[in-house]
């Protein structure tokens, strides 16, 4: 479906689609307070973004080195082309010993894969075990957000789903007292699993171990209880050295949620004593990604969810109309990388104010990987007929002084007496939530002409300038949208 | 050709030009009195902090924690510190320790900026204890207290505190052997600001910074989600005296 029309069954319940842009603007709210307690916050960005550039120069070298380390350590390391063999090498590592009960905590990757719906046709129950991922795995829903999975869901619903299926209390809301049946619950699938799943959050070349983040300790009991821990990653959450961690760890939660770091960072070098730890390095279109000189900087990703909250977008359609995994502007830039004809409106689920690449802590250029794919979609001929004709026209208008003078004058003149039903019918989408502003009765040719001669060139650059440096200051202080404004007006 | 040849050879194929590995030297945050600001920093996180003189005083205060007066079991993995119920090594499956109420555990480094208190697996019998008890007691000493996280895993990969960081005897520096830290030698030193603690030689450590917390449900915060429900962490002065 197009985002547009998922967003719109979003909107159609205002109270909610307020609600949910309030609650991401809170989170947002404190990423900014977490990163303006950090005097070196510009500089941590600039040496992470560093970082991943060179590890992706030299991505195969790093993961031949991390594959060596790892497997002296005593890991079993898998390699996975695609999701489909990610999925055959799990299964099967399951089968082998023979798993029938599975706790998992946090992977965007089992996600990308569909690793849940393919265990469980072979019959292995899955029990995702982050209170989040837990809620909209009981509603048969998918995570709305790579860091906020059941966001979009709001206590009442959380209350009524766990009363049906965990025997809480009919009509009970309270957060804590829903937490701490999800608590009780997971503990006994904690205790009755064969098997643990985790994601990771960066895996270390040097040392061939990894490291798992999370708030609840949940991805600490996964791989604990069980002996057996299968691990999943991209291979684009390769860093070099164990000192990295330094600049991402101190980066992320702060860019997630705002916590100076996650309760939990755990670190895995080989199997605990007497168990078992496979690692899956999944591919699945990565290593094509990184070719491109537009989009590959997208791999860069360390899946903080910033650019999701800071998103007006995101805030006001949900990540549930982007009808892919990772939504938001990290979403709207991976997935018409994976597939153009598949995801071709959501480069346009952006108002391009940039606050996404303000906000991103590894300075991926987010929302011009963007606008580079509407220029894409539209030369790949993935764009609707009918954008592609008023484009073409509004081409022919600004490219003619003469036909843009007229349109002008035709627009002032004539446009403004035209009937409702006209101007407002369904064919203008702009037209539906808007009116068309009271149009000027004098163009600015024409002012400019009346002003005559007298601002002189000189005055008017110095007076740009003056304005331009007060957006860089703005900028540094971290009022992005500011400094935005001021490069497209450049 | 097997996944991972194709795989490198792809990736070798599209690999974006080569740049260079940034330094990670830099004059990070630093504080006036980190004891105080990592004191701070854990009870923002929503963890208590508590400074203490020695070893006696430990005793003392761990002794008079409501969670420890209300606990029927405990767990002590430091040696004379606290009570201990259980012999770990005598535990065949974690899945025994699901009843521990409280856990009393060293932690070797402490980081000042963020409230985290780093743990090694190396000493633990059963990580799981670490998860599944009620309550968390986390023994550091101040002398271990990093300023920043970059500090920290300096410490962590053995690359000592020349000259940046302070507070470290010239003995200190020299990273140590692998194996030194088995179970039950805490007291020989390894809490002492500046040793080199090599990260890989244990399967298994982590930073702990607070309970276990969650606020899936409408971004309300709620301590306790599968983890454990309250944090304590007692900073020594003089640990080995
Ligand atoms: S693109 Fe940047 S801001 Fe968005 S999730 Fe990834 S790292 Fe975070």
């Amino acid at each position: 479906m197009k985002h547009a029309q998922a967003a719109a069954e979003f909107i159609a319940d205002p109270e909610r689609a307020h609600w949910h842009d309030q609650a991401l603007w809170f989170v947002r709210a404190k990423r900014d307070k977490a990163a303006q307690a950090v005097p070196e916050w510009e500089q941590l960005r600039q040496v992470a973004s560093q970082i991943k550039a060179h590890t992706m120069g030299q991505l195969a070298d790093y993961l031949e080195q991390f594959d060596a380390r790892a497997s002296a350590l005593g890991v079993v390391v898998h390699w996975a082309r695609d999701a489909g063999e990610h999925n055959r090498i799990v299964l099967q590592i399951l089968q082998q010993h023979q798993v029938r009960h599975v706790v998992k905590s946090k992977s965007m990757l089992t996600e990308e894969c569909g690793l849940n719906g393919h265990l469980e046709q072979h019959g292995i129950e899955v029990v995702d075990t982050d209170l989040g991922e837990r809620i909209v795995q009981l509603r048969g829903e998918h995570p709305s957000h790579i860091v906020l999975p059941a966001i979009h869901i709001k206590k009442a619903e959380v209350g009524e789903l766990f009363h049906q299926r965990l025997g809480t209390d009919a009509g009970a809301t309270d957060p804590k007292y829903l937490t701490e049946a999800a608590r009780q619950h997971l503990r006994q699938e904690f205790l009755r699993a064969d098997a643990g799943i985790t994601g990771v959050n960066f895996a270390i070349a040097e040392t061939g171990g990894f490291v798992v983040c999370t708030n609840e300790g949940n991805a600490d009991l996964t791989a604990s209880l069980p002996k057996l821990h299968i691990a999943c990653m991209g291979i684009e959450k390769l860093i070099p050295r164990a000192r990295d961690l330094g600049v991402f760890l101190r980066l992320l939660a702060r860019s997630a949620t705002g916590q100076p770091i996650t309760s939990y960072s755990s670190h895995f070098h080989g199997p605990q004593p007497g168990g078992e730890l496979h690692l899956v390095l999944v591919d699945n279109k990565r290593s094509e990604i990184l070719a491109s000189s537009d989009f590959g900087r997208a791999l860069h990703c360390i899946r903080c969810g910033a650019c999701l909250n800071t998103c007006p977008v995101y805030r006001r359609s949900g990540g549930h109309s982007y009808g892919a995994t990772i939504a938001g502007p990290i979403g709207s830039t991976l997935n018409p990388s994976h597939d153009p004809g598949a995801y071709p409106t959501l480069p346009y689920a952006c108002s391009l104010c940039g606050s996404c690449s303000e906000v991103c802590p590894v300075k991926i250029d987010l929302d011009h990987q963007l606008f580079t794919w509407r220029d894409r979609l539209v030369r790949q001929g993935l764009v609707p007929w009918w954008k592609r004709v008023s484009m073409r026209a509004l081409g022919l208008v600004l490219r003619s002084p003469n036909i843009y003078r007229l349109t002008g004058w035709l627009t002032r003149n004539v446009g403004r007496h035209l009937p409702r039903w006209l101007l407002y019918n369904r064919l203008n989408v702009w037209g539906r939530q808007r009116e068309i502003p009271p149009l000027p009765k004098k163009t600015f040719a024409e002012l400019y002409a009346e002003r005559g001669p007298v601002a002189s060139r000189g005055t008017q650059s110095q007076g740009e300038g003056s304005q331009l440096d007060e957006g860089r200051r703005l900028g540094e202080s971290g009022a992005g949208e500011a400094d935005r404004e001021n490069r497209d007006v450049q | 050709m097997s996944s991972k040849r194709a795989i490198l050879r792809q990736i070798r194929q599209n690999a974006p030009p080569a740049s260079d590995l940034p330094s990670l030297e830099s004059d990070w945050l630093r504080f006036d009195d980190p004891c105080a600001q990592f004191m701070e920093a854990v009870e923002q996180v929503g963890g208590r902090a508590i400074r203490v003189r020695d070893l006696a005083a430990l005793n003392t205060s761990i002794a008079s924690l409501q969670v420890t007066q209300d606990a029927k079991k405990i767990v002590s993995i430091l040696p004379d510190v606290g009570r201990n119920d259980v012999r770990l090594s005598e535990v065949d499956r974690p899945h025994a320790l699901e009843d521990v109420d409280v856990t009393i555990a060293g932690g070797e480094l402490a980081v000042a900026e963020n409230g985290a208190v780093w743990v090694s697996g190396a000493e633990i019998e059963h990580r799981a204890v670490l998860f599944l008890c009620q309550h968390l007691i986390l023994v550091v000493s101040t002398a271990a207290v990093a300023h920043n996280l970059h500090e920290a895993y300096d410490r962590l990969t053995g690359l000592g505190l020349v000259g940046r960081n302070g507070g470290a005897d010239q003995d200190e520096l020299e990273p140590h052997q692998s194996g030194q830290y088995q179970s039950g030698q805490y007291q020989s030193g390894q809490y002492q600001s500046g040793r080199a603690i090599p990260l890989a030689a244990s399967s298994y450590g982590l930073f702990i910074s607070g309970p276990s917390k969650t606020a899936d449900i409408e971004q309300s915060l709620v301590i306790g989600a599968q983890g454990p429900r309250t944090l304590t962490v007692l900073l020594v002065d003089a640990l080995n005296s």
